[in-house]
């Protein structure tokens, strides 16, 4: 089922003409030391008149959509994260990808970025709405534990982009995160620009049901909506994918329609309902019988893929409106019993290991009394 | 005197956070100063989305001088005597000696609540100020009251502190030096920092004054009241602009200056074509995802204009404006979508699917809530005599009052329930009475909010709230405390005033025994004893009519009617007839402030009655039945004349009920003179058994003709 809350349609605004003129390209990392030894009458003087308010300035806009990527990844790169990849297996959200859902747990330190196919069946529009999709990125950041100048730091990765937080007016606004069906929660904001909802940033308090000792911070931004803000079009398939070194401009739809159109009909329509309740109740059975495996202990990777197939065949079932409201809740009750096995299963495992991450100093933090 | 200036800085802290922590501060630190024994001056508490500031005046350098007796055991336990008469310390005396470090020389004794115990003076200097404050911060942090805290970082290892957002600096100033405070994994100092966007250099500040001026600098404004004004002006300007004004929402405006620290509204514009869809869609659309102001013109029509408030200080407003525009037609566009395909088929095709939608796991889904509701409505609907025509609009009303919660609109936005309900159904042709009984089946729909205005929605909310009482009552969770989940004491309310509105006369104790019997007929509930049932909910009714009752009095001038209520409610007939309680609460009420003084003695003279006749029938003496011809006095005669002359009036025809009751109340008025003469001249209790029935049987009727009208003995004398 969906890790957050229904992808809201997407929107953009108009080039930012304050962010073109723009001076530097790389205003991040030295921001708040500069913002901190000046006295803001000197700014204002230093500073070019449309940003003359603001702490920083921003890149000029990124123009297409790998840039986006590609400069999201750079800066969260920089920033000590690990760069790795898409989780083989369908998920509604990059928060159900290991590398978050596992990882959130325990004193090991933690820090990753990646993009995030997510697949949500029930959003299909049969590539006819320009906002909504069955199939999106999302670009997930984790940082375990969460820094104390994360806002500042994520703030930077929009200036990275060519989003100016005073022109566009970047807001907090309070989001508090819950998935029943991870047992996951979570304290935060939504994160607006002109009103619009560009990333989902928050503290994960809970996962799997269980407390997290160290907090990691999550940054979900919504790469689509990003793109169309910062190339200001109207439609997703319209945005620039990217444009090649002889001139020519590759779309979004020239990558993706086709696929929007022919999922939608699958999820809606063709979808063999009795095959998919016979895997769920297989993939079921099989994560179950994988987390109780004695030797060499569960196989807590494979169930928890096993776990997210399940899930991904339910929201297929919704999308083909074959699941009562009444079953709805039994469903997501079968995954959240998965998912929580995994959680406690992985957490047992790295236990076992000693925390093979954790470094001297929290180790002595986190466990107590261990050989570190 | 020095001033305490602390400002607790955090990443954006939640708008419905703000105020009560920020009433909290003011209290407890006002209180933990006294506590201290400092003395100071006001204490007050201001805050904006990324702080908390409390600034108390005129705090004493120094606390007051300590100088306090402390008890010990009693002497005898503390002390032992020896042979030789030595007195030596026991190990309980020896132990108080240690807790309070304390030596035996300090001892004297004192006559204690119990005998003479052991005691000594403590005394404590009064220590500077500055030392004792970190502490007491310190101590008040913690219990700043947060619905939901969070951790960060490794906070919940290394500090243990947890708090609405995490803490990113700490003011704290004390006469103009900085304080050492520890909350979180921040230590206070002297620096602040503006808005974060357009000052976030740190500054160091030594005074209050400087510190405002810091923040004015710093594009912060502090003052919420200041800020709520601000929009308020500054948006309305706008509104104008687009040729109306805001549409008041004062809670929309209570979030909306907790979202920002300075307000920098901006007017957006969008298509007139939308304003083809509900006005209340179009609202919630705006107030609910986006915390956008509306614009209405001088009749309250929509106008195509809205008002966002913005963080900073756009240098791009134009565009600020168009992107914000674009979110919002986005939105639109969404609720258009839902809009029109809710149209696609009727109202009333959604009552198969509230089959799917579980109103409560023990009371079953929303279609047999339906269920019990017409039943009961129906019931109650012919209880009052409606006509046939009536009573079929009331019917179906209750089978199609659910039938919008499984629109596409109403899952999006859940208070539209009712709204969107009476919009359908005037859609699909349903007669106009059916239409906007569905929307007023929820009315009152909060604390102080308008009642419904036909039977429909009255006959049909009575029974949806009578049920949900029932059956709430019935799975035995019942609200306690604060804790009422199910808004149970709501629904009561709401009941009371809908009923007592409309004037139903019907028994409310016959309404529950239905509506309990609505349930077993659907197998539900069974387990539960129906009588045990009914009783509860009467009683948990009862409960909530009272204030019902003090309020309308209330409402017409007549305060502090509580006394009067109590009597009325203990009437012959209980709270069972709704609108006649409430009748004779108005015609009593009314008399004592007609009265005053005069009210005061009837009411003596009323309750003098009462508590002779309840000694008589405790001494097992049983009142017979009056018979005239036994009368001596002239008193008793004259008052037996008066009485059979109310008596045979009887109940005039053809006045309303509020007539009624109030010539009861001046009838009753009128035969004071007449028992207070009979209670100067005769003797009750005479010594001729014959007369002293007589007696007691004509104070019985009188008390019959009373407690129609109310218990005296409730009144209140004292005025």
């Amino acid at each position: 089922m969906p890790a957050k809350k229904k992808q809201p349609a997407a929107k953009k605004r108009p080039a930012s003409a304050a962010a073109r003129r723009a001076p530097s390209k790389k205003p991040a990392r030295a921001n708040k030391k500069v913002a901190t030894a000046r006295t803001p009458a000197a700014r204002a003087k230093a500073a070019p008149p449309s940003t003359r308010f603001s702490s920083s300035t921003a890149a000029p806009p990124a123009t297409t959509f790998q840039e986006v990527i590609l400069r999201l990844q750079r800066f969260w790169a920089n920033k000590g994260c690990l760069i790795v990849q898409p989780t083989r297996t369908e998920v509604g959200a990059g928060t159900l990808n290991k590398h978050t859902f596992l990882r959130v747990l325990g004193p090991e330190p933690w820090s990753v970025a990646y993009v995030e196919p997510s697949s949500r069946p029930a959003d299909g529009r049969y590539g006819e709405n320009p906002n909504r999709l069955q199939h999106y990125y999302q670009f997930q950041v984790i940082l375990k534990p969460s820094p104390k100048d994360i806002q500042e730091q994520y703030l930077d990765s929009l200036r990275e982009l060519g989003i100016d937080p005073v022109a566009f007016d970047v807001r907090f606004v309070e989001d508090d995160w819950e998935h029943p069906a991870l047992g996951a929660a979570g304290l935060g904001w939504e994160v607006w620009a002109q009103g619009m909802e560009v990333t989902q940033f928050t503290y994960f308090q809970q996962c799997g049901g269980l407390d997290l000792p160290r907090v990691s911070v999550e940054l979900t931004y919504g790469l689509e909506r990003l793109a169309m803000y910062l190339q200001n079009v109207e439609n997703v398939y319209d945005l620039v994918w990217a444009q090649l070194p002889s001139g020519q401009k590759i779309s979004y739809g020239d990558v993706h329609k086709q696929d929007e159109l022919e999922w939608s009909h699958y999820n809606f329509k063709h979808a063999d309902t009795g095959t998919l309740f016979a895997q769920f109740n297989q993939f079921e059975a099989e994560a179950k019988r994988l987390l109780d495996v004695a030797e060499p202990g569960a196989l807590v990777l494979p169930a928890y893929e096993h776990a997210l197939k399940c899930s991904h065949a339910f929201n297929v079932l919704q999308a083909r409106g074959v699941v009562s409201q009444t079953e709805r809740a039994g469903y997501i009750g079968r995954v959240r019993d998965l998912a929580r096995g995994c959680a406690e299963r992985y957490l047992a495992s790295r236990a076992a290991r000693g925390f093979p991450m954790l470094t001297g100093a929290d180790r002595a933090l986190f466990v107590e009394g261990s050989h570190a | 005197m020095p001033e305490l200036l602390f400002e607790i800085g955090c990443e954006e802290l939640p708008a419905g956070f703000i105020d009560p922590a920020l009433a909290f501060l003011e209290g407890a630190i006002d209180q933990a100063l006294t506590a201290a024994r400092l003395p100071h001056g006001r204490v007050l508490a201001e805050g904006t989305p990324r702080r908390l500031v409390v600034i108390v005046d005129d705090v004493a350098a120094r606390q007051a001088d300590l100088e306090e007796e402390l008890q010990g055991p009693p002497a005898s336990v503390a002390w032992s005597e020896g042979a030789d008469g030595t007195r030596t310390l026991t190990a309980a005396g020896e132990g108080f000696l240690k807790k309070n470090s304390l030596v035996a020389g300090d001892l004297y004794e004192v006559a204690g609540k119990k005998g003479t115990v052991i005691a000594a003076k403590r005394r404590e200097a009064g220590r500077p100020a500055a030392d004792v404050l970190p502490a007491l911060l310190e101590g008040v942090l913690p219990k700043i009251p947060c619905k939901k805290t969070m951790s960060w970082g490794d906070g919940r290892a290394s500090h243990k502190q947890v708090f609405a957002r995490p803490v990113q600096w700490l003011l704290a100033l004390f006469g103009g030096r900085a304080l050492a405070v520890r909350f979180a994994d921040v230590t206070s100092g002297h620096t602040t920092r503006g808005h974060r966007y357009h000052a976030p250099a740190e500054v160091s500040v030594t005074s209050v004054s400087q510190y405002r001026a810091a923040l004015e600098r710093g594009q912060v404004v502090l003052d919420r009241a200041e800020r709520k004004q601000m929009i308020r002006d500054l948006a309305d300007r706008l509104a104008k602009q687009a040729g109306g004004g805001l549409l008041p929402d004062e809670p929309l405006l209570e979030i909306v200056k907790n979202l920002v620290e300075k307000p920098f509204p901006v007017l957006g514009r969008f298509e007139e074509r939308f304003l083809e869809m509900p006005k209340e869609l179009l609202v919630s659309e705006m107030r609910e995802h986006q915390k956008y102001f509306a614009v209405v013109d001088g009749a309250g029509q929509l106008r195509p204009a809205f008002v966002v408030v913005a963080g900073s200080d756009s240098p791009q407003k134009d565009a600020l404006a168009a992107g914000n525009a674009r979110v919002l037609r986005a939105r639109f566009e969404d609720g258009a979508f839902y809009f029109r395909t809710d149209r696609e088929r009727p109202l009333a095709a959604g009552a198969p699917r509230l089959k799917d939608m579980v109103f409560q796991r023990e009371l079953g889904t929303l279609a047999e809530k339906t269920e019990r509701i017409q039943a009961l409505a129906t019931h109650q609907g012919m209880r009052i005599g409606l006509p046939q025509p009536v009573l079929v609009g009331v019917f179906r009303t209750a089978a199609l009052c659910k039938c919008d919660l499984v629109t596409g609109v109403v899952n999006e936005f859940p208070e539209l329930q009712g709204i969107m309900g009476r919009t359908y159904a005037r859609h699909d042709g349903e007669p106009e009475v059916v239409a906007v009984g569905i929307e007023e089946h929820y009315a009152p729909r909060h604390a102080g909010a308008s009642l419904p205005t036909g039977i429909e929605g009255a006959i049909v909310g009575i029974a949806d709230r009578l049920d949900t009482i029932v059956g709430i009552l019935g799975i035995g969770k019942a609200p306690t405390g604060s804790a009422d989940p199910f808004a149970l004491r709501r629904a009561a309310i709401g009941c009371a005033q809908i009923i007592i509105a409309q004037r139903f006369r019907f028994s409310l104790e016959d309404a529950v025994t239905f509506a309990v019997s609505a349930y077993r007929t659907q197998k539900k509930l069974d387990k539960v004893d129906p009588v045990a049932l009914i009783r509860s909910t009467v009683e948990f009714l009862r409960g909530r009519v009272r204030g019902v009752l003090v309020e309308r009095a209330a409402a017409q001038g007549l305060t502090g009617a509580e006394d009067i209520v109590d009597a009325a409610m203990a009437a012959r007939g209980g709270v069972d007839d709704l609108p006649d309680v409430d009748a004779r609460v108005t015609a009593l009420a009314r008399l004592r402030a007609d009265q005053g003084a005069a009210f005061v003695s009837l009411a003596a003279t009323f309750k003098r009655v009462g508590n002779i006749l309840a000694q008589a029938r405790q001494k097992g003496l049983a009142p017979a039945a009056v018979d005239p011809a036994r009368l001596v006095d002239d008193a008793e005669r004259a008052l037996y004349d008066a009485l059979t002359g109310v008596e045979a009036r009887g109940a005039p025809t053809g006045v309303d009920l509020a007539e009624l009751r109030a010539r009861g109340a001046a009838d009753l008025a009128r035969l004071r003179p007449s028992v207070d003469r009979f209670f100067d001249k005769v003797l009750v209790m005479a010594d001729d058994p014959a007369l002293r029935d007589a007696r007691l049987g004509l104070l019985a009727r009188l008390e019959d003709q009373l407690v129609e009208v109310a218990d005296f003995t409730k009144v209140q004398l004292e005025a």
